[in-house]
């Protein structure tokens, strides 16, 4: 039902004021309620608006501010993650130092490439005589037969039935009996020239003579002598054995006796006038089995594999010794015999050893081993092979240096030789150490591999990207290294890796490279978040700004503006603010300016 | 990226932590590197800073000149609340500078400010002519 009410011009005027009073009150109600005096853009179009994109900016600003958050969160886990891979990375080192000072197994260490390859007989007996026989023949007797001597004129005195008995050497005993006439089958005789026949059909007519009242038998050899006897020998007849400068060789089974003549020598006699002859006499010898005679040049050399002694008148003339040459005090090595000059052998970094070959040093086999004997740090003999051997007793290298006659004498190369270790038994606390090393390193792997916030682990590769603006013009991106073990240059160790201290070693060095890229990754990640957090700081202050500017545009009034500002001055200059600054300002190269 | 720097005689520039005065003849010199770099005309020392956008200037360049911004920023945020709560049509220059500040170019945070700091004069200037211009309610300026 419409209104039938009639208003007057005075009542619609108060009408309208009241209206009006009223929206007015309603707008200061309004605005009292939300503190804001733009509180839509019918109010004041440019400030609302401008509080309006401010408001938004702050919003953006905030969201950025959480993907600011969520990178710096990342950046402490990957942080937290290098100290613990730190932690695990320092044990793992720890665990290979325990290792290299751990009792090591036990190794063989051959050296065997380095033997030597000239073999070494025995020992064997030289002597060599200090004169040539030629130079003492002057002072030797040529050898001479043996001698029975009858005196003729006593024959005539024997009676009748008196013998005389003649032996030459083992052979028939012959009796010759004084009768009363000649009886060749009786071997009777009546005076000398009868016993004279009658020795010679004994003894052979050539043998027998007759001179200066003497009839002698001589001998057919240089060896054996005549025995005489018999009842009517007794003042009549006499002997006279083999004669002449003998050499007598015993080899301690045999004796062999060579004589000494002046011609017509003969091996098979065992007479010998040069010293060509005596080699050949000896070679028919009794003691030919054992000792051997060499012409050298003039002077006798007498060669055995045993001891023998050297005796006679034409022993002693040609200089050899009356006692016995054995290996001892006439050794000789056909191998060591002549080598002159040193043999070094140097183990490691130690001394220098040195063997030095020369006359009387070092040339029998005797003497050479009991000097590589005394040879330290190496084990060093004449091996069942007759070779130089070398036996390696730690993993030290060997060098082998000398003069070049001797090296090649005993088959030896100059040069370093290092040992080829082989492990006998292993050390079972290194093996044991070393799978706690293997397990370390699978520990590792776990933990770079865990690092991760909101699925990004700077600790494994993957890359962050922080932006500073809300367009995303300002950004930096932080790179993200592999850190797991093989990242880290650390392998698990194959079987009886542990065992070798060199092995250990490197293991160690490669260590200490991982921890230094940690620790130069951590101070990397460090200065980011550093300039994460500082940007972040910036932002939040910006972001209350932004919301007090929202909130605070109280003023449309450029010439209220200015004066807030007169004020703003003034207060200025007495508060805190304008201290701190001037103090801050101070410090700074400013003063320079002053 | 060089720049190439004009001296007058007797002229003082501030490079990084040294400050480098010519001699009596104009040098023409290049500096290289990530060093602050400032002339004389364009430093603000304290006793100059009498006005508020010139404070917020002094702290800006603090920022710039010194290795370590951080303790700046909230002289710097006290600064910025104080002008723009006195006088809100500063806003959008000193939404500028942060926006510099921000991306972390500094020289041309320094730039913007001298602009804020010419505007500020306008409006004290302004303020200063007396009560009769208030009635219009708006002045003879606009906000830009």
């Amino acid at each position: 039902m419409a209104s039938n009410i009639t208003l007057s011009a005075g009542v619609r005027q108060n009408l309208l004021s009241l209206q009006s009073t009223a929206s007015l009150m309603a707008l200061t109600q309004n605005r009292l309620a939300t503190g804001k005096k733009v509180n839509s853009a019918l109010d004041n179009p440019g400030n609302f608006f401008t509080s309006q994109s401010l408001s938004n900016r702050a919003s953006d600003l905030n969201a950025l501010l959480d993907s600011i958050g969520q990178a710096q969160k990342t950046l402490e886990a990957a942080d937290q993650g290098l100290t613990s891979l730190t932690k695990l990375v320092e044990s793992a080192k720890s665990i290979a130092k325990q290792a290299s000072q751990a009792a090591l197994g036990s190794f063989t260490y051959d050296l065997s490439t380095a033997n030597g390859t000239a073999a070494i007989g025995v020992d064997t007996v030289r002597s060599t005589s200090t004169a040539t026989l030629a130079s003492v023949a002057g002072t030797l007797t040529g050898a001479a037969a043996a001698t029975a001597r009858i005196t003729e004129g006593s024959l005539a005195g024997l009676t009748n039935g008196q013998t005389i008995t003649v032996q030459y050497g083992s052979g028939t005993t012959q009796t010759y009996t004084k009768g009363a006439t000649f009886n060749a089958g009786t071997r009777t005789f009546t005076d000398a020239s009868e016993l004279q026949t009658l020795l010679g059909t004994d003894f052979g007519g050539g043998n027998v003579s007759s001179a200066g009242g003497f009839t002698t038998v001589r001998g057919t050899d240089f060896s054996t002598n005549f025995t005489v006897g018999g009842t009517g020998a007794a003042g009549q007849v006499d002997v006279d054995a083999v004669g002449g400068s003998t050499l007598t060789l015993n080899d301690g089974t045999n004796t062999a006796t060579l004589r000494y003549v002046t011609s017509g020598a003969s091996a098979a006699a065992g007479t010998f006038t040069t010293a060509a002859q005596l080699a050949s006499a000896i070679a028919s010898s009794s003691v030919s089995g054992s000792i051997t005679g060499v012409d050298a040049s003039g002077s006798v050399q007498l060669n055995s594999a045993a001891a023998f002694t050297v005796g006679g008148t034409v022993g002693s003339a040609l200089g050899f010794s009356g006692s016995a040459y054995n290996t001892t005090n006439a050794g000789y090595n056909a191998a060591l015999n002549g080598l002159t000059g040193a043999l070094t052998l140097t183990v490691g970094s130690a001394a220098a050893q040195t063997i030095t070959f020369g006359a009387g040093q070092n040339r029998t086999r005797a003497a050479l081993t009991t000097s590589l004997a005394g040879i330290a740090g190496v084990g060093v003999a004449i091996n069942g092979s007759n070779v130089i051997g070398f036996t390696g007793s730690s993993s030290d290298s060997l060098t082998i240096a000398g003069a070049s006659g001797v090296l090649t004498g005993l088959g030896l190369t100059a040069g370093t030789t290092a040992p080829t270790s082989t492990l006998n038994t292993a050390s079972s606390t290194r093996n044991s150490l070393q799978s706690d090393f293997n397990a370390l390193l699978s520990q590792i792997d776990a933990l770079a591999k865990d690092a991760s916030y909101n699925g990004i682990n700077l600790l494994y590769g993957d890359n962050l990207k922080v932006v500073f603006n809300e367009n995303g013009t300002s950004s930096q991106t932080i790179s993200g290294v592999k850190l797991d073990s093989s990242g880290l240059g650390l392998s698990a160790q194959a079987s009886n890796a542990f065992q070798s201290n060199t092995t250990i070693d490197s293991v160690v060095s490669s260590i200490d490279a991982a921890l230094s890229n940690l620790r130069t990754q951590a101070s990397k990640f460090g200065s980011n978040l550093t300039t994460v957090q500082t940007r972040q700081d910036f932002t939040k202050n910006l972001i209350t700004t932004l919301q007090t500017g929202a909130d605070n545009l109280v003023l449309a009034d450029t010439n209220e503006e200015g004066a807030n500002l007169l004020a703003l001055q003034t207060r200025q200059q007495l508060s805190s603010t304008a201290l701190s600054l001037s103090a801050q300002a101070d410090q700074a190269v400013l003063r320079l300016f002053g | 990226m060089a720049l190439k720097v004009e001296l007058k005689p007797g002229e003082r520039i501030l490079v990084g932590e040294a400050v480098i005065t010519n001699s009596e003849q104009r040098t023409r010199i290049l500096i290289e590197g990530a060093a602050p770099i400032l002339r004389e005309k364009d430093i603000m020392t304290p006793d100059r800073a009498d006005t508020p956008a010139k404070r917020i200037y002094l702290a800006v360049q603090l920022m710039y000149t010194s290795r370590d911004a951080k303790p700046h920023h909230e002289l710097y945020f006290s600064l910025v609340r104080d002008i723009v709560q006195a006088a809100p049509s500063t806003w959008p220059s000193v939404e500028l500078i942060n926006n510099h500040i921000l991306t972390g170019d500094l020289y041309k945070a320094l730039k913007e400010t001298k602009k804020l700091i010419a505007y500020e004069e306008e409006l004290l200037r302004n303020a200063a002519r007396g009560p009769s211009l208030r009635k219009s309610g708006k002045g003879d300026l606009q906000s830009p």
